[in-house]
């Protein structure tokens, strides 16, 4: 009731104005995420006997599911550091820095503007063997150009007085950024993190192009080629699963990036 | 202001989006209704599913011509011997009753009078006795058009001269139209506009003799109706005519630098096909002298004369059929059988019933594709050609477009189907219990899922066969029982070049890696380093990657897939002939192609070298008509394909159809299976049923089957070379090293398997 009261209040345009948009989240959605988590409930969408947490337990024991699960927790845990770290320094450069460099700034959108299949081929002639490096290196190039116009962005929002204050308190260099740019970027910072975790799991399409296969070497089998390899299989329920298992881990992998802002804000 | 403007883009991009979606859907709709509407306006019925086989119950024997008129009724002409010879032509309704004879002997009298110019009264008058010739009538070709039926005669031996004439149904009146001189054998005769058009020879009557003789060969020629002209309207070798539409006619022809073409009478512009191209040399011989072409609507029907059945790898919508007179109306397919006419639904299954059918298209050089060879049973299906994102996509999104997979077990979709349950159930199918006991064990296993349910309907089987020549491979002193695997068969190509026999080596090895793969994984057991290991070790020792050859001695590369010849051709006067085909020592031959050559050695009946030698004279010598001649298959064995292992039974695969259970159209599907089951059970040498008896006894027939009879045999749904292809040319290109490679397959295969 408290509920309708509020949306009374509301201006009605206001409410039709935003229906367009909830029923395209709903039907995109809210309905599909509904159907994923049924899926992954039943034995198959043909026969649809309910099987409890049998498809669960069953993704969560297999060997390439577990792996893949490894091999893109280790792209966020190795990479996301890397990149982030990577992309504070360019930004600070730029924006406290050489002034002639900040003429270079536009450069670091091109690995987003370049197309992947592009991107991949050129990749393939730097890289041969058989590491896990050209897919960590793919994922931070494509990848610094968007953190750093974020962190870029941030960094000049910060009012200059803030500094000239720190300055006469006889913070400078390091020392300054350290205690003044990076805490009230921080927010950014998170955020950024957050999109580059988010951005860790659709690493499908540049690994895919790299190895020019369903099945890269086993240290680039990530959540997504086993996801993908099991929809060509038919195999619907350990797709939704695996889907489901993924959202978890993002949502926690949410959570702790919530819990260290609110930590470090304080 | 900009709003406004804002506003208007999008409305109207709106209604653009909705009328482009709304036209398409009314389209298809209005277009499915409209077929059933004009069928039953047409025949006054309110059918919403044909008959595929119409089978007449009270046929007399001897049909000579028909035709059907555009309600639907078939006009057959005919004779009975009732002590007195009568040329009848029967009219059944579309149950198959007859509804009418007219019998066109009562009429011989008045004709030869107006032949000779007089009356019934003249003739009581007469002082001087005449010869009155009460010749025969017997329709060869006839068309119907309102209540007219145009015909002409049966030729007799030895004339030089066609009388074309037209009975009235309505008044029941026979006339002569015209006498075509020096022009016989009519094959068609077609009614469009004001005209008759006729095809058929020219002739004229060699000297001193009573024997026509062919001048040019075939034409067309023109009959008009209102004035009685006559005239040639085409003499460009001729294959067949049809009436259009529009009261145009559209002629077939061969042209002999470019093929075959279309062309519409009154203009210039000719449309080729590329069946000669597209299709094959042995169905551009099918054409012969007696093709004859139909259309009705945007179709136009193609037949031949040719004693097989149904050509069933031919496109879907020129149809080649037995050596019967054929008729083509308004969505039916009509055919003179012997024992009666039967009648094929083609046109209105397009679409209300339409059974779209899928089959995977895997590219990748180890693949091949299979084309579909469902017999046009009266449902015609639409092939479209998808990949397997795309099915997957459509399976697990309940897809309802497509109603059957069109598969083959080599493709590892299949295997998926079955293991997922995205099928519908066949038990229930007519006569499928019967088909499964009746095909090879083996077959009847693979049919069935893990309930004991059948999956799918086993179509054709496949196999790489051994084909060898028994009395070249005994004079070159060869035991063809001793290659038993692939070493062994490279020993023999080897010795055969070190004693100076010409022997071909162009085998491509992309073909024998996927062989040797599936053989690997027939048991999709898992991954085994020894045997992949192994076929590593021996391709590397065998190939030269970098040439693309096999790197036997001498080696040479050519394209066919073919190993060792004796003879490149055959040298007749000193010049060679058919330099592409001579007789070989052995090749590997799949069970599809070998199943085409034995049809077509049994249909040609060459069983001996000197008609052999024959044939190709006749060629040589220009009087004979080109053929596609099999291999002398007196001398033709086949035996089990060496293998990697010796293993002794085959890796046989098959071509199946699968039900998607969201079609909308189950029940067609089930009528469709229904008699393709039937027409399955009634093949000749399919090399799938198991009861000997329905196959010829030939010597290479008796090989095949013996080895698709094999107690061990089993059908495998396998996992895709395409998985590992790249890995192994990498390795065989020095890229990688066998143990990287042994590494990349091992976790591939497992992540296939266990993922």
């Amino acid at each position: 009731m408290r509920f309708l009261r509020k949306l009374k209040s509301w201006n009605m345009k206001c409410i039709y104005l935003l229906i367009p948009s909830l029923a395209g989240t709903f039907i995109f959605f809210v309905i599909p995420f509904v159907r994923v988590i049924y899926y992954s409930f039943i034995d198959n969408q043909f026969r649809r006997n309910f099987v409890g947490l049998d498809n669960y337990v069953q993704t969560f024991q297999n060997e390439f599911f577990q792996l893949a699960l490894q091999n893109s927790l280790l792209l966020i845990v190795i990479c996301i550091p890397v990149l982030i770290l990577l992309a504070i320094i360019i930004s600070l450069v730029l924006s406290y820095g050489i002034k002639t460099l900040r003429k270079t700034r536009a450069a670091f959108i091109l690995p987003m503007l370049i197309p992947t299949a592009s991107v991949a081929e050129i990749w393939r002639l730097v890289f041969t063997g058989e590491t896990v490096l050209p897919v960590y290196t793919l994922f931070i190039w494509k990848n610094i150009g968007i953190c750093v116009i974020l962190l870029t962005a941030a960094l000049t929002a910060i009012e200059p007085e803030i500094f000239e204050a720190a300055k006469m308190d006889g913070a400078k260099g390091i020392k300054l950024h350290k205690r003044i740019s990076v805490p009230l970027i921080l927010p950014t910072i998170i955020f950024t993190i957050l999109l580059s975790i988010v951005n860790s799991f659709r690493v499908f399409k540049e690994s895919y192009l790299f190895y020019g296969t369903n099945y890269p070497p086993s240290h680039s089998y990530t959540l997504q080629f086993y996801m993908n390899n099991n929809f060509l299989k038919l195999d619907y329920q350990a797709l939704a699963t695996s889907s489901v298992y993924t959202m978890i881990l993002v949502i926690i992998l949410v959570l702790v990036c919530f819990g260290l802002q609110r930590r470090y804000s304080r | 202001m900009n709003k406004y403007i804002s506003c208007l883009i999008v409305f109207f991009l709106i209604i653009f989006l909705f009328v482009s979606c709304k036209s398409t859907i009314i389209d298809e709709d209005e277009f499915i209704e409209d077929i059933f509407e004009n069928i039953n306006m047409m025949f006054e019925t309110d059918i919403q599913d044909y008959d595929f086989i119409y089978q007449m119950k009270n046929m007399v024997s001897g049909v000579y011509a028909f035709t059907v008129s555009d309600n639907g009724e078939l006009y057959f002409s005919n004779w009975i011997d009732e002590g007195v010879v009568n040329e009848i032509i029967d009219v059944f309704d579309l149950n198959g009753n007859i509804i009418d004879t007219i019998n066109l002997s009562q009429f011989a009298w008045d004709i030869a009078l107006d032949e000779l110019g007089i009356s019934e009264d003249e003739l009581e008058n007469l002082t001087e006795p005449i010869t009155i010739s009460l010749d025969s009538f017997l329709p060869s070709s006839m068309t119907i058009h309102d209540n007219f039926i145009y015909f002409t005669e049966r030729n007799q031996f030895g004339s030089t001269s066609t009388r074309v004439f037209y009975y009235n149904i309505e008044n029941e009146e026979l006339k002569i139209i015209t006498t075509l001189e020096s022009f016989t054998n009519v094959r068609n005769i077609v009614f469009s506009g004001n005209f008759l058009y006729l095809h058929g020879r020219d002739v004229e009557l060699l000297q001193n003799t009573n024997r026509p003789h062919i001048l040019f060969g075939d034409s067309v020629k023109s009959v008009n109706l209102i004035t009685g002209d006559i005239e040639t309207v085409f003499d460009e070798s001729p294959i067949g005519i049809a009436g259009m539409d529009d009261d145009e006619l559209m002629v077939y022809a061969y042209d002999e630098n470019e093929g075959f073409y279309f062309l519409k009478h009154g203009t210039d512009v000719r449309i080729y096909n590329n069946l000669r191209n597209s299709i094959n040399n042995f169905y551009f011989n099918m054409f012969g002298d007696s093709s004859i072409i139909y259309s009705f609507g945007d179709f136009l029907i193609l037949t031949t004369l040719d004693e097989s059945d149904i050509e069933r790898e031919l496109a879907r919508d020129l149809y080649f059929l037995s050596s019967k007179p054929f008729v083509a109306r308004s969505g039916f397919l009509f055919y003179n059988t012997h024992s009666g006419i039967r009648r094929i639904c083609v046109r209105e299954m397009t679409l209300g019933t339409v059974l779209n059918m899928a089959h995977t298209d895997p590219g990748g050089t180890a693949y091949y594709t299979p084309v579909p060879v469902l017999p046009a049973l009266g449902i015609q299906t639409r092939n479209m050609s998808i990949g397997y994102y795309d099915l997957a996509f459509r399976i697990l999104s309940g897809d309802n477009e497509i109603d059957i997979y069109y598969l083959h077990s080599q493709h590892d979709i299949s295997d998926n189907i079955r293991r997922r349950g995205a099928f519908y159930t066949l038990n229930d199918i007519p006569g499928i219990w019967e088909y499964l006991d009746a095909v090879f064990p083996y077959v009847r296993d693979a049919a069935l899922d893990e309930n004991g349910d059948i999956w799918m309907l086993p179509i054709a089987l496949d196999t790489t066969l051994f084909l060898y020549n028994e009395r070249l491979t005994a004079e070159f002193g060869i035991d063809i029982d001793s290659i038993n695997t692939f070493k062994d068969l490279t020993f023999v190509i080897n010795d055969l070049r070190e004693r100076n026999i010409p022997v071909d080596s162009g085998a491509q090895y992309e073909w024998f890696f996927d062989r040797y793969f599936y053989q690997i994984m027939r048991n999709n057991n898992g991954f085994n380093r020894n045997d992949f290991r192994t076929m590593a070790e021996f391709f590397y020792d065998y190939i030269n990657f970098v040439k693309g050859e096999w790197s036997f001695q001498n080696s040479q590369f050519l394209n066919a897939n073919d190993f060792a010849y004796d003879e490149y051709f055959v040298e007749i006067d000193g010049r060679r002939l058919w330099d592409w085909r001579g007789r070989y020592l052995f090749t590997p031959q799949s069970l599809s192609l070998s199943r085409f050559n034995i049809n077509l050695a049994l249909s040609h009946e060459i069983y001996d070298d000197e008609m052999f030698f024959e044939q190709l004279k006749s060629m040589y010598d220009g009087t004979g008509v080109y053929n596609h001649i099999p291999l002398n298959y007196i001398h033709n064995r086949y035996m089990k394909f060496p293998s990697i292992s010796g293993m002794a039974e085959s890796d046989i695969t098959v071509e199946f159809i699968a039900v998607n259970p969201n079609s909308n159209n189950l029940d067609e599907v089930i009528e469709f299976l229904t008699r393709l089951i039937e027409y399955q059970m009634n093949l000749e040498n399919s090399f799938i049923l198991k009861d000997r008896s329905t196959y010829t006894d030939r010597h290479y027939i008796n090989d095949v089957y013996g080895i698709l009879n094999y107690k061990d045999n089993f059908i495998r749904f396998s996992i895709s070379s395409d998985l590992i292809y790249d890995d192994f040319r990498a390795f065989l290109g020095d890229e990688i090293t066998l143990d990287e490679y042994l590494n990349r397959v091992e976790f591939k295969i497992n992540a296939y398997l266990n993922e």
